[in-house]
């Protein structure tokens, strides 16, 4: 792994502490964030791994306080940008922020660009917004992101509407209107989930291109772990809302301290190729709306005893920048192989 | 409708709810009226002419002494008889049109819904004025032109929904057993398309009683002294601004069995289409 | 099109019992059966009811509508006559209904469930359930008669020409035509608003940091507006029925009322004439609506 790894003193560009997250349904409010802390260092890549359900999409619009009110109520004990707090949930100081300081990337490009408005104008209406441009020199300097993002004959296409390009290329059009505020940090939700296998790596070469050109932090949002081995250089990984084991890439593919992890990355595609068996993960993650009050991981681990059904593991220091939350994490890399 | 479901569904929706009781009381009301009320509904009373509601006349008396609330009454027996049967009928052409043209298709198809086309771009309240004016006014007829003049709605969505549902495995089950036509429309299709010809009955309903009421204030309704809640607001009109009860009476209740009856379209709506129901 | 439906509105009239005869018979003036075919012939109604259609469309494709039995005048004239004080009445409804319409469906849809959208919910509704000559009625009497603030009905006051004395007879006319439409028009725009608000773009919008005024009038209404834009072109065209009640109700002298007095007199060129004009009026409007539709919406024009 070539991705050089940020010095512990830099002063972190992003820091979130305590996020909580519930949902108002019929039958009760569930919680899809529970007390979720990160930090994101200059020009760093972070990745969220987790199912659908985990919170890491939630968690993510909480960055930018796009999370749904009324149904959704987000609560946060500190949220800071270079060091200054970021206006509270619901404040109407987000506006000028989003889009500018922090910009993100959607993961269905077919459905994330407005269907009767010009890319052109779509992407200019953020350069309006903010960076004090005219419509005219922001129409001037939409072709140019067009460009950056490798969209042939830019000036062309500025007037076309989004069907009339594919969805890789509607992808590079939602990376050029979050790039347009010059963001500090760039929320990339799945960009690729949606796009063809070889698109995919062209999306992810695109983004990491533009962040070693612009220095902006990275956060990933994925359930693909295959993929964060090559892009990421610290990987958090959610279940059921809450992180369970946030490490260096490296190290957490190289000794898991979290059941869940180990027993994901067993059931990723080996990227060396090896023809493994896929292992599944028996069950299913618990019902945000009825958590056990024990470790929400317990129902489905190998390692579970009758401790983990009682309390509820803190994160905690297992190694060097490697934090975990298990009762016996010293005990994963000596689990049994799975099925 | 038999399917418990939709019941549970449906009493979830308070409203709806509440507009089948009232609608069950207002027609109940209507219908038992001369057990209810001590008058005539045309008996005249030149003693007791233009009183305003008192305890003796409830909703007051018209410019011929007759109490209101027995007119009421009985002119809702004749407006809601009206409003179900045009409901009926206008449901029942528009289901049948819709249901061969969408299980035939091709030619049939095409013809019928050019004929709906056609029906549907003649505006209806004009056509309805010209056939009502031959009628002489009789309740029954005029219930009829009423329903043959609203089946076009109808038509298109059962046809739509015909056409959906005909190509479901158990309907080419029921084919490929050399079931016959009559039959497959009958017992496979037109009961899955039972919802929305439900709905559309129902908002019928309410619709067909704003024509009739429409067509009487014109003159071309029902004609006294059979009272329907229509030409009662007719006869109130020259009068509204000294006796203003025999106008707000009558309309209060077509509002309020309309209101009642278009709410219970609204919750049978959301208690048979699961996409509705989302929120 | 046109054909089929003008074969359908010279068929029904042709059924109608009575025509000029029965009016000349009932008018008391004429009785002389000899003076009465004399009559039907110079209106060529001795001809069988095939020739007498095929002159009649022939006619009318020329613009030539026949004559007013009543008025004695080309029906074209007659309806030329009324048709200003109609479309003065309609273009007020119409656009009275589409600003209420607008305002009421967006923020209902911006604020749902509060006290305006439930306020919304129940106006359209009673607006639905209302028979429109009652809602017209009860207007009259508290405005007109009650409080005196606006006239009873007429276009305007006799002997008077000013724009103001114009402008308060059309209030309640106006308000009691577009009732209908700001209810149906405020509940289809609100519910294609809510599913536009929740939409992947709209979030994206947001996320550019736009401010909440130009993501909810711009990028979400301007999706919302798609089908609601072709429901209001298509409704135009039935804003003529509506006319005839408010037009009788107000005493509008416009084509509504036109042809509740025909009907009364069984002129039945002048009725035929309406329901031709009426239709195409549909037909139009039809067109209408899918031109708007391509132009509102890019992806159909390339389809």
């Amino acid at each position: 792994m070539s991705v050089s790894t940020p010095q512990v003193s830099e002063a972190p560009v992003l820091v979130l502490e305590d996020l909580r997250v519930s949902f108002r349904t019929d039958e009760g409010d569930a919680e899809a964030v529970r007390g979720v802390s990160l930090s994101l260092g200059p020009g760093e890549s972070l990745a969220i791994v987790g199912e659908s359900g985990s919170g890491k999409t939630v968690t993510a619009l909480s960055l930018l306080d796009l999370v749904p009110r009324p149904v959704g109520r987000t609560t946060w004990e500190a949220l800071r940008l270079h060091g200054e707090p970021l206006p509270g949930p619901g404040d109407r100081g987000w506006e000028g922020l989003r889009g500018r300081r922090i910009a993100m990337v959607f993961q269905d490009p077919m459905t994330s660009l407005n269907p009767v408005m010009t890319v052109g104008d779509q992407i200019a209406e953020v350069l309006v917004r903010h960076m004090d441009l005219s419509r005219k020199a922001a129409l001037e300097e939409a072709r140019n992101l067009l460009a950056q993002v490798r969209i042939p004959e830019p000036a062309r296409r500025l007037a076309d509407h989004p069907h009339e390009f594919s969805g890789g290329q509607r992808q590079r059009i939602m990376i050029a209107m979050a790039l347009a505020g010059a963001p500090d940090v760039l929320i990339a939700d799945e960009p690729t989930t949606a796009l063809d296998v070889t698109v995919q790596a062209q999306i992810v070469g695109l983004i990491r291109d533009l962040q070693r050109a612009s220095g902006m932090s990275i956060l990933w949002i994925t359930h693909d772990l295959g993929l964060v081995a090559g892009l990421a250089d610290r990987v958090a990984v959610m279940y059921a809302g809450r992180v369970v084991e946030e490490a260096r890439a490296t190290d957490l593919f190289r000794s898991p301290a979290h059941p869940y992890t180990a027993l994901l990355l067993r059931s990723a595609p080996r990227l060396d190729g090896a023809l493994e068996r896929l292992a599944a993960i028996d069950g299913q993650p618990p019902s945000l709306l009825s958590l056990p009050s024990g470790c929400a991981f317990a129902d489905r681990c190998p390692l579970a005893e009758a401790r983990c059904r009682e309390a509820d593991p803190e994160l905690r220091e297992v190694g060097s920048a490697h934090l975990a939350a298990c009762w016996r994490s010293d005990e994963v890399a000596r689990m049994g192989g799975g099925r | 409708m038999s399917d418990p479901r939709i019941w549970r569904q449906l009493r979830r929706h308070k409203v709806a709810v509440a507009s089948m009781v009232l609608f069950g009381v207002a027609a109940a009301v209507c219908f038992l009226a001369p057990w209810l009320t001590p008058y005539e509904f045309d008996a005249i009373d030149l003693s007791r002419i233009r009183q305003p509601p008192s305890r003796d006349h409830w909703l007051g008396t018209d410019d011929l002494g007759r109490d209101l609330w027995t007119r009421i009454l009985f002119g809702g027996q004749i407006s809601l008889l009206i409003g179900l049967i045009s409901a009926a009928v206008g449901t029942g052409v528009g289901t049948l049109v819709g249901a061969v043209a969408g299980f035939f298709g091709g030619r049939t198809d095409a013809l019928l819904m050019r004929l709906t086309d056609v029906a549907y771009s003649i505006p209806s309240l004009p056509l309805l004025i010209v056939l009502a004016s031959f009628t002489q006014s009789a309740f029954m007829m005029i219930a009829v032109i009423i329903g043959l003049l609203s089946w076009m709605t109808t038509a298109r969505v059962v046809r739509s929904e015909v056409l959906s549902i005909r190509e479901m495995p158990y309907v080419e089950a029921a084919r490929s057993v050399g079931a016959r036509n009559r039959r497959i429309i009958w017992r496979h299709v037109l009961p899955n398309a039972l919802g929305p010809i439900v709905v559309g009955g129902t908002l019928a309903v309410g619709n067909a009683l704003i024509v009739e009421s429409s067509l009487s204030y014109l003159g071309l309704g029902v004609q006294p002294p059979t009272p329907t809640w229509g030409n009662m607001l007719r006869d109130a009109q020259s009068t509204m601004a000294t006796e203003p009860w025999l106008t707000i009476f009558p309309g209060l209740a077509i509002l309020l069995v309309v209101l009642a009856v278009n709410f219970i379209g609204d919750g049978l709506q959301d208690a048979l289409d699961p996409r509705v129901r989302s929120e | 099109m046109m054909l089929g439906i003008s074969v359908i509105i010279f068929g029904i009239i042709q059924a109608a019992p009575g025509g000029p005869e029965t009016m000349l018979l009932q008018s008391g003036r004429i009785v002389d059966p000899e003076v009465i075919e004399a009559y039907r012939v110079r209106l060529g109604l001795d001809q069988p009811v095939p020739v007498q259609y095929v002159r009649w469309l022939g006619a009318a494709a020329t613009g030539d509508l026949g004559q007013s039995f009543a008025r004695n005048r080309p029906v074209k004239d007659v309806i030329f006559e009324h048709l200003p004080a109609s479309l003065e009445l309609m273009g007020a409804a119409f656009v009275l209904a589409a600003i209420m319409a607008l305002l009421l469906g967006v923020v209902s849809a911006v604020r749902q469930y509060s006290w305006i959208d439930h306020l919304g919910t129940g106006f359209s509704f009673a607006g639905i359930a209302m028979p429109v000559f009652w809602f017209g009625l009860i207007l009259q009497l508290v405005f007109a008669v009650r409080l005196g603030w606006l006239p009873v009905s007429g276009r305007q006051t006799v002997g008077m020409n000013s724009f103001t004395d114009h402008a308060a007879h059309l209030v309640l006319p106006g308000i009691v035509l577009s009732l209908r439409y700001v209810a149906g028009w405020s509940r289809y725009l609100r519910s294609s608003m809510l599913g536009a608000l929740r939409s992947d773009f709209v979030r994206t919008a947001r996320a550019k940091g736009l401010s909440e005024r130009r993501v909810v009038w711009v990028h979400a209404l301007r999706n919302a507006m798609i089908p609601v834009v072709s429901v209001m072109a298509l409704d135009t065209a039935g804003l003529f029925s509506g006319a005839i009640i408010t037009e009788t109700v107000f005493s509008w002298p416009g084509i509504g009322r036109l042809f509740v007095v025909a009907m009364t007199q069984r002129d039945y060129p002048v009725l035929m004439g309406i329901l031709l004009l009426g239709s195409l009026m549909v037909i139009l409007f039809n067109l209408v609506a899918d031109l708007l539709y391509g132009w509102l919406d890019p992806r159909i024009r390339y389809e």
